[in-house]
């Protein structure tokens, strides 16, 4: 499946609320199984997601997505911002993701969140940080990964930005070649006993 | 939710977060209004997340942060100013 290639920053597209329920599914496999894991089942995690797309203050708010069109439609994309924006949307994501968990879900919210704490590295302020990558399942391969990726380290570059940070699954091998085939090193490494998963801290520059 | 004052609020809050602030050399009751929680590392994300749980129930308050700057979220005097006036209700 081909068509017209281009990147579009969301903020530059009208209504970009219109794509939640196209860009959703690749934002939400990007962050899973972190997502799933955090918010107790997908439909949780898809509400925090629906929620934190038309925040402004979120760390994946529509106005950070540049979304991969073909023939028009959006069929994957990435989420990029400095390490100084992360810092203040982490807070408001949390308490956002706080009230999806509703009152009576929030003891295990809170407990499972306590256990994730620590899984992520910091992202120094001057830093260009990869929130989220992906591809819609029927539009993977063809370069599209390797495409976004020099999309998101060109936006960085020509925002000034000379250090880039990302975090990825040990086990996602296929992505972590690419993000090394790119530059970016490992400098630290997580593990998730919860998850059973390692998750690798990359740096570039 | 019945009304909550800003020195109510600052004064849990420093209550709560005693330990960790003296542990890092912070006299609670002398810290500035803009004493950023945060950035000092006194608490981290997930310390944010129980921050407003423990003050929603001692107050047994039910917050609407969305107008709230995130960089205010987490400083003293702000936050507090903002929390007490969410339960001031509409002018």
């Amino acid at each position: 499946m081909t068509g017209a290639r281009d990147f579009r920053a969301l903020t530059d597209v009208p209504s970009p609320e219109r794509f939640v329920s196209d860009l959703q599914p690749w934002i939400h496999e990007a962050g899973n199984p972190y997502l799933d894991w955090l918010f107790g089942a997908p439909d949780s995690a898809r509400a925090a997601l629906a929620a934190w797309m038309v925040s402004d203050g979120s760390e994946i708010s529509l106005g950070r997505v540049v979304g991969l069109f073909e023939g028009g439609n959006p069929i994957g994309g990435y989420v990029g911002l400095s390490g100084s924006d992360l810092a203040k949307c982490v807070r408001k994501d949390a308490i956002t993701a706080l009230k999806v968990a509703g009152r009576d879900g929030r003891p295990a919210f809170l407990e499972r969140a306590r256990e994730l704490s620590d899984l992520r590295r910091p992202v120094e302020p001057d830093e260009w940080f990869l929130s989220k990558l992906g591809v819609l399942v029927p539009y993977r391969r063809g370069g599209r990964g390797r495409a976004l990726l020099e999309d998101f380290l060109g936006r960085g570059a020509q925002a000034g930005f000379s250090r880039f940070r990302l975090d990825v699954w040990a086990r996602d091998e296929h992505t972590v070649r690419l993000y090394e085939s790119a530059g970016f090193l490992t400098f630290d490494e997580t593990f998730s006993e919860e998850m059973g998963m390692r998750l690798l801290a990359m740096r570039l520059g | 939710m019945s009304k909550v004052s800003t020195e109510e609020i600052r004064s849990f809050v420093l209550q709560e977060l005693d330990e960790p602030l003296r542990a890092l050399g912070h006299e609670p009751g002398e810290l500035p209004d803009e004493f950023d929680l945060h950035e000092s590392g006194v608490i981290d994300s997930f310390g944010i997340l129980e921050l407003i749980t423990a003050l929603e129930d001692r107050f047994s308050l039910e917050i609407d942060y969305e107008n709230l700057d995130p960089e205010e979220l987490t400083k003293v005097g702000p936050f507090a100013r903002y929390v007490s006036q969410q339960t001031a209700g509409p002018a």
